[in-house]
């Protein structure tokens, strides 16, 4: 995202001009507007204009608004994000306080001003506009007769692709079809992997299964890469690695970017931290259970104790259209960096974000045990 | 129903705490004698009989009457005084004191719902003579000594029939429940020709297993009736129950496990080439096969490993599914992979088992990493038991691979029998369905005859392989239960057409002609025809797994995990449910929202842990503590879990076979349990 002009101060108002160039960038703003806050830009609107004749007549108008924002919604699939609320700029054609929703997309300037601009906000728009942070892995998730064609971004995972073919079992008259049915599903795969990856983006693609299907498939690829002339696949069988998964499900997704041959590739993504921080929080859990801790309950009292090393958390509880609620969770992770602990904001569009926000959205690992605590009902 | 701690001073075993109804089935098994002595004094008397003989069968009827438990009327399960509900249906605890003051008022009023007490519907049914089959068999002694469990049923049946009916005091009724007595005599006289005997015991004694079942639902759940008709009220067609299949002997399904290497292929393709199955032609075609790649030992896992990947890496990776027949059995052979990438393929193929064969290897080195897993894990000698126990299996025979590489030592074999005997035995296997045997699969030694090697014979003489497999019980079948056919795989044969499956019958029949609902999807279709091995079948019966071609449906609705149903009885799909979980040896604790994979039947799915509902006390079953944060290894729980999408799934009590779950979370099996609620469903 590129960041055009900025006025703001820490906890003060102030504005933010801002260029989302690519399709996570969405994601970036989707996370920084909140309720309240204001948003003008360039928009287009159906207005009804009268003729000499006096029958009415729709016409659309491309003009400037500002509007108090009511609600965001995302569009994953798109990549668009609708601001939806009330109009703040007079003009000849929308009223004030007319209800308007601003539709925001690549490569569209807006400006975004907010009342208060806390800590984590701007911490946010810092991270959004770091253009080293985009790392791109694609990975193809397969088991037999299932496969994921899933894109790794610094901050969100999208499913681009599914391909599910129900494959015979080897034995008696059925045999033939079992390798016809797999040679089928391995050229559905392929297909849907070219295209949905585009290798002049990604850092690797990463093809996971469980036995041997993923050397299967790689083979099959090869081939008939060499025999169709697929350039892409050709050209860049260096930055096809294969491991190892559990399944062909999404959620396997987390043990494939902790594969050693993968986690080379992309070390320093948010993602590869977050699944580690995740499954640090999961082993001090099994071996003691009074040093981790979810639920805001448990996590708000371990903090009263100052005992919070590692805090997990997600994206989504800051969303929150609850001002106070927000303020909360902002001085939450204020204070526990301030206190010298780690904070590791989830992004909840990826596997571990998922994870940790069905398990409340907040965690914590702590650097002394309360055992009193866990005895607690919170 | 009892519960286990109880048991122990005969069977010790801290495992299978979620299974209290299979342990009830081995406990009538034992206490066969006991109902034999009431219900051979019923043919006589059976219309003399009153309430006088009533308190014994009582007795004999109600082990809740021990001190300190309750059993609860609806799902029977034995509950501490001190609880007012019952801990695992809620049900309020009815008050005892009525029934132990009066134990000439009817059974129907006082005594809480058992397996062996007919309700009033069933009375009245049987007096009618509407459902004979169970009370024929109570009868005769023959079948008293050959099916325990019918009998204990059918004494306590026919009992409270008689009881109420005279105290009804309707002549014409009595009369007509005499009738059928006397008409079963005529049936089993003939029955025991010493040919068919053992056939027709077995036979009625499903038949009777079913009819226990039944009544177990009974009152068990009426809500399912809202989702189409109550599993109850279904009434067998009469084609069903007749055994068309000139073969007398019993089918039985049996899956071979154990850790990669361990020789399980090559066993059983010994195995089918000692015994003819497989023929000298292709024989030499798989010698030949296996020398150019250079795996001269890997020709008689050839047998079974037709694919080339796995021919090619010498590892099995599907099911693969071979027949043979002993003495007394039809067995369907079930080769699971042992590698631990394709577990979910051995639990789809356990699903369906009856019995297990588990391969150990015995070479130096290798059954310790079987055991205990190399690297990362645990080996599959551990997890493949752990699991075909909680899939249902109760027969294990534990067969100790390679004793040439060892040299046939008993040290050897004697070692790896008492290392793995207190950890099968905490899986949930009693001593009695355990079976030992040393085998060579290369060699070809106590495969199909005694050994001829005289290392073994010095100190090995008991059976061999196939004696063993032979002397295996197929457990009841329920045919006269409304059709399920679990679906493994589809498939598109010539003979079948587009929309063929192949998969299990668990319950009821199937001929061609037959109108099924196909779930999960519900849609109607139309049974074409019927294979076993490539043979049509006129008719298919609980048990038997066949290949199924149906007309009047997209082949796209039809995947494994689905389940082919009666039209009128749909199974429910579910959406949400609870199920009593064990957790085994897992390092990541399983938290509220952990992402898992169900696996059910053949059905298997990413689901999440939507709800930690209790923590049990794995011994006692009773509840330590109320919304537990995390489950670690080993405990006991009852969570509430959320599949992606509904899957076909029944209530433990209801139906076994689609109650059983497994979950597993980064290629390792975390937790086993069993349905005991649907709380939502499509």
């Amino acid at each position: 995202m590129k960041l055009v002009r900025q006025d703001i101060t820490k906890n003060g108002a102030g504005s933010v001009k801002l260029v989302p160039e690519e399709p996570e960038d969405m994601w970036h703003v989707y996370n920084l507007v909140a309720k309240g806050d204001r948003v003008s830009g360039v928009t287009v609107r159906k207005v009804m204009r009268e003729t000499a004749s006096g029958a009415g007549e729709a016409e659309r108008v491309r003009l400037k608004l500002e509007v108090e924002v009511e609600t965001v919604e995302y569009d994953k699939v798109a990549s668009v994000l609708r601001v939806r609320g009330k109009n703040m700029l007079e003009s000849e054609h929308v009223k004030l306080g007319a209800y308007h929703t601003m539709e925001l997309d690549q490569q569209r300037p807006f400006v975004l001003a907010k009342a208060v601009w806390d800590a984590m906000a701007i911490d946010y728009l810092k991270q959004a506009c770091d253009p080293a942070a985009s790392a791109d892995v694609a990975a193809v998730m397969m088991q037999e007769g299932l496969a994921n064609i899933c894109l790794v971004g610094a901050s969100i995972t999208t499913v681009k692709g599914r391909v599910e073919t129900s494959i015979p079992r080897k034995h008696g008259p059925a045999v033939a079809g079992y390798d016809k049915a797999l040679n089928k599903f391995f050229e559905n795969v392929l297909q849907a992997v070219l295209r949905h990856v585009n290798f002049a983006v990604v850092r690797c693609l990463v093809v996971a299964s469980p036995g041997f299907t993923k050397d299967q498939f790689f083979s099959y690829m090869m081939l008939e890469a060499t025999r169709r002339d697929l350039r892409p696949i050709v050209e860049n069988k260096g930055k096809i690695v294969l491991t190892h998964s559990s399944s062909g499900y999404k959620h396997a997704l987390k043990e494939v970017l902790a594969a050693p041959a993968v986690l080379a590739l992309i070390k320093d993504t948010k993602a590869v931290k977050e699944v580690k921080a995740l499954d640090d929080f999961h082993t001090m859990l099994a071996n003691d259970s009074s040093r981790a801790f979810y639920g805001p309950g448990h996590v708000f009292a371990a903090h009263d104790r100052l005992a919070i090393q590692t805090l997990l958390i997600t994206d989504e509880l800051f969303r929150s259209a609850d001002i106070t609620t927000r303020r909360k969770y902002v001085d939450l992770v204020e204070s526990v960096k301030a206190g010298g602990g780690d904070v590791y904001v989830f992004s909840s569009m990826h596997i571990s974000g998922e994870q940790l926000q069905q398990l409340t959205g907040i965690a914590a690992i702590l650097r002394f045990p309360l055992p009193d605590l866990e005895d607690m009902e919170l | 129903m009892p519960r286990k701690w109880r048991q122990s001073d005969f069977d010790d075993d801290g495992y299978d705490d979620y299974d209290e109804e299979d342990y009830y089935e081995e406990e009538e098994y034992l206490e066969d004698k006991e109902p034999t002595s009431t219900s051979s004094v019923v043919p006589g008397q059976s219309q003399s009989f009153t309430s006088t003989t009533q308190p014994t069968a009582t007795e004999v009827n109600e082990p809740e009457t021990e001190e300190g438990l309750w059993a609860c009327p609806v799902c029977t399960f034995d509950n501490s005084l001190d609880s007012l509900t019952c801990d695992i249906c809620d049900t309020p605890r009815e008050d005892l004191s009525e029934k132990v003051s009066d134990p000439s008022t009817s059974s129907k009023e006082k005594v809480p719902f058992k397996f062996d007490t007919p309700s009033p519907d069933e009375k009245n049914l049987a007096a009618r003579g509407l459902k004979k089959s169970p009370i024929r068999v109570a009868q005769s002694p023959d079948d008293i000594l050959n099916g325990a469990r019918s009998s204990m049923a059918k004494a306590g049946t026919s009992k409270s029939i008689s009881s109420a009916v005279s105290k009804l005091n309707v002549p014409g009724l009595s009369q007509s429940s005499g009738a059928s007595t006397s008409e079963s005599h005529v049936g089993n006289g003939s029955s025991s020709a010493p040919e068919g005997e053992l056939a027709d015991a077995l036979k009625q004694m499903n038949v009777g297993g079913d009819y226990m079942e039944s009544k177990s639902r009974e009152n068990a759940d009426a809500s399912t009736s809202t989702y189409g008709l109550s599993l109850e009220s279904y009434e067998p067609e009469p084609w069903m129950l007749k055994d068309a299949n000139k073969d007398s002997r019993q089918l039985l399904h049996l899956i071979v496990v154990g850790h990669v290497d361990a020789g399980k292929s090559t066993l059983m393709g010994r195995i089918l080439h000692l015994l003819g199955r497989v023929s000298q032609k292709e024989m030499h075609k798989n010698e030949k096969e296996s020398k150019q790649q250079g795996k001269g030992s890997f020709a008689y896992a050839f047998v079974l490993d037709e694919g080339a990947e796995e021919r090619a890496r010498g590892v099995t990776m599907t099911v693969a599914v071979a027949h043979f027949e002993t003495p007394k059995l039809r067995v369907v052979l079930l080769d699971a992979p042992g590698h631990r990438d394709f577990v979910p393929n051995m639990i789809s193929g356990a699903s369906q088992a009856d019995a297990a064969i588990l391969v150990v290897d015995a070479s130096i080195g290798a059954f310790e990493a079987g055991l205990e897993g190399e690297g990362q894990g645990r080996g599959q000698t551990r997890e493949h038991a752990q699991l075909v126990r909680s899939l249902g299996v109760e027969q294990l025979i534990v067969a100790v691979n390679k004793l040439d590489a060892v040299d046939f030592s008993k040290e050897r074999f004697d070692f790896i029998r008492g290392t793995l005997q207190p950890f099968l035995k905490q899986c949930g296997f009693k001593d009695g369905s355990l079976q030992w045997v040393p085998v060579s699969a290369s060699e070809g030694q106590n495969l199909t005859m005694a050994s001829t090697e005289s290392a073994l014979k010095a100190w090995y003489n008991g059976p061999c392989l196939i004696e063993l497999v032979d002397s295996l019980k197929p457990p009841p079948r329920l045919v006269a239960r409304p059709l399920r056919l679990t679906i493994a795989e589809v498939m598109k044969t010539r003979t079948l057409g587009p929309s063929a499956f192949g998969g299990k019958l668990e319950s009821g029949a199937i001929h061609s002609g037959t109108k099924v609902r196909v779930m999960p999807s519900g849609e109607i279709a139309t049974v074409k025809s019927i294979e076993l091995q490539g043979q049509q079948l006129k008719t298919a019966r609980a048990g038997e797994g066949v290949d199924v071609g149906l007309n009047g449906i997209d082949p796209g609705m039809l995947a494994p995990g689905g389940v082919v149903c009666h039209p009128d009885y749909p199974v429910p799909v579910a959406t949400r449910f609870e199920v009593q979980l064990l957790t085994l040896d897992i390092r990541t604790p399983i938290l509220k929202g952990s992402q898992v994979i169900l696996h059910v039947h053949h059905a298997r799915q990413p689901a999440r842990v939507d709800q930690l509902v209790s923590l049990l006390d794995p011994k006692k079953g009773t509840v330590l503590r109320q919304r537990p944060r995390h489950l670690t290894a080993n405990q006991s729980a009852i969570v509430v879990i959320v599949p992606d999408e509904g899957v076909c799934i029944e209530k433990y009590s209801d139906f076994r076979a689609l109650g059983r779950i497994a979950l597993r979370e980064g290629g390792k099996t975390i937790a086993v349990g069993i349905v005991t609620d649907i709380l939502e469903r499509k």
